[in-house]
């Protein structure tokens, strides 16, 4: 009987995964602890984190780009942080992302608290400019853009990055 | 069977929400949490960002945002105590809470008080609101939109002129919703300002000084020696270049040229939430402060100009390239141009301050005034007379008012 539990459960995990808005991930709390967590969970693997905001125009008229190429690289580590001050509601996030074709995927919403060491923490350089991305290599080499992502270049780079050696 | 593969099936549905709720649980556990929670009254105790100003009889003002309503008290012995706070009545909407928001306070003659700040919607268009008090700041008018047929107006800022007219400056999108319309693209939102019709009067219709400005940071206002507005924000130039310009407004209140302070070379589609600051001095001088995210320059930069904003001098980085150097904040006053900004080393803000007796040509080294080890409010600088200070809420230490000393 485990084994037909397994598959409903399995069926229904699916079609949770694909039914849309209101069955998105629920968004993580990003604190102290987060950014190594989420770096140590992709250990070994090429991992895009990308930050955004409502608070951000071009945040918001770019998601549906990002919705495209994670549906395009399929199996890639890929994590979005909303990076809104006093945090944004979650319920809002899980359908901005959702909408944009990224339902269940692994997301964050930054915590109340001292803003400038979390973002130290990512990236020494990022002065909390929105959108900004975080790319990760195997062996934890990283660089950073700011602004809007030129996805070709993206790609790219992650067939590299999925191509070095481990 | 059937109830049981319904029960785990339902339990399966359930399970990200109960990690979720777990997860804010484990949250509401920690330090800040508790802070944010315990702290949802309107008092100064409870707010993320207050801002300060001199009234011209030498007592200080503050404004902050907390518990959703923006309250204003005063103090006589120089921010150690307040006066029971004003509460403005609540807006509809939320306050603006994104990084470069701050409600505003200014005096002008005659009792005259000038109080700004905006609320916002989910996709943050602003709404700004103006309350004035003729009493000195004992009773306020009840808050006036300040304007109207604007679908978003954000970083407002009112100041008086000299002869006790307001003038209000702040980031609009009357125009991107016009060009959508049209079927036009339209980049950033637009610089729009408005005057009182007299002194002691209401603000007339608005206008539009410039149109595609960077829609994300606040401005700055200054004026200069003969009464003039001059407001320095984040442009967007050909081929979308977010640098910052100066525009200064002529005789008869309408803005002049648009010059450019630097040529950062700002090509980006970002919001950087960090505007810029602007002094003028006694001698005329312009002092500009901002951060640039451009391919030529990055960082916090200082420049000033001798001929009314037509050119600046050569960019100056400001702070320790080892730290993250953010919110800078220029003031003149008593002959000395003070220039204030955060530095940040991975544990601790600092705020470093520096000094120039001759103008902005050169500068004391940097030396720290203040310090936390949590969350901040940006560092801005008041001055009565020729006492500067540096106006400071952090979250861990509360409001501080700390006097500063020219350094030679």
């Amino acid at each position: 009987m485990s084994a037909i539990v397994r598959c409903v459960a399995t069926v229904l995990m699916l079609v949770c995964f694909a039914c849309g808005p209101a069955n998105a991930e629920p968004p993580r709390t990003f604190d102290d602890a987060s950014w190594q967590a989420l770096l140590n969970s992709h250990k070994g693997q090429p991992v895009i984190v990308h930050f955004w905001g409502f608070s951000c125009g071009n945040c918001m008229v770019e998601l549906a780009g990002w919705g495209k190429f994670a549906r395009e690289n399929p199996g890639m580590a890929i994590a979005f942080v909303n990076w809104d001050r006093h945090g944004a509601d979650p319920r809002r996030i899980e359908k901005a992302l959702a909408k944009s074709g990224l339902g269940g995927v692994e997301s964050y919403t930054l915590a109340n608290g001292f803003e400038e060491k979390l973002r130290f923490a990512v990236d020494h350089d990022w002065m909390g400019e929105l959108p900004y991305t975080r790319l990760i290599e195997r062996d934890g080499t990283a660089k950073s853009f700011s602004g809007t992502a030129d996805f070709e270049s993206l790609s790219q780079w992650l067939g590299t990055a999925r191509h070095s050696q481990r | 069977m059937r109830t049981y593969i319904m029960s785990v099936a339902l339990l399966l549905l359930a399970a990200p929400v109960t990690l979720s709720n777990l997860a804010r649980a484990h949250d509401g556990a920690s330090h800040h949490h508790e802070t944010a929670a315990a702290c949802q009254s309107s008092a100064l105790a409870c707010a993320s960002v207050a801002t300060a100003a001199f009234a011209p009889d030498g007592k200080l003002w503050l404004t902050w945002s907390a518990g959703g309503r923006i309250s204003v008290a005063s103090s006589t012995d120089l921010g150690k105590t307040f006066s029971t706070p004003i509460t403005l009545l609540a807006t509809k909407l939320p306050l603006d809470d994104g990084p470069d928001a701050r409600p505003k306070i200014a005096f002008g003659p005659n009792d005259r008080v000038a109080l700004s700040y905006a609320a916002r919607d989910e996709k943050y268009n602003g709404h700004a609101f103006l309350a004035r008090s003729s009493d000195g700041g004992k009773t306020f008018s009840e808050p006036q939109p300040i304007t109207t047929g604007s679908p978003s107006q954000r970083f407002e800022t009112a100041a008086f002129d000299p002869n006790g007219r307001v003038f209000a400056a702040w980031i609009d999108k009357r125009n991107i919703a016009a060009a959508k319309k049209a079927g036009k693209k339209y980049a950033g939102a637009a610089l729009a300002y408005a005057w009182d019709d007299k002194p002691g009067g209401s603000l007339d219709a608005a206008a539009i000084a410039r149109d595609n400005s960077c829609e994300c940071c606040r401005i700055a206002v200054a004026f200069t020696g003969s009464g003039k507005p001059v407001v320095m924000f984040r442009n967007i130039f050909d081929g979308g270049i977010r640098d910052h310009a100066t525009i200064t407004f002529s005789d008869t209140g309408k803005p002049g040229p648009l010059y450019r302070v630097s040529d950062d070379d700002a090509k980006i589609d970002a919001c950087p939430h960090q505007g810029p600051s602007l002094a003028i001095g006694s001698d005329g001088t312009y002092h500009a402060t901002w951060f640039a995210l451009g391919r030529k320059l990055k960082g916090v930069y200082y420049a000033h100009s001798e001929d009314g904003g037509k050119t600046f001098s050569e960019p100056m980085r400001i702070g320790d390239a080892n730290a993250q150097i953010s919110r800078p904040y220029v003031l003149a006053a008593g002959g000395a141009v003070y220039l204030a900004y955060k530095s940040f080393d991975g544990e601790k803000t600092s705020i470093e301050l520096m000094t120039s007796h001759d103008a902005g040509r050169t500068w004391s080294k940097p030396r720290t005034v203040a310090a936390t080890a949590n969350a901040s409010d940006h560092p801005l600088l008041v001055a009565h007379q020729t006492a500067v200070y540096l106006s400071w809420l952090t979250l861990k230490e509360g409001y501080r008012l700390i006097p500063l000393e020219p350094q030679s």
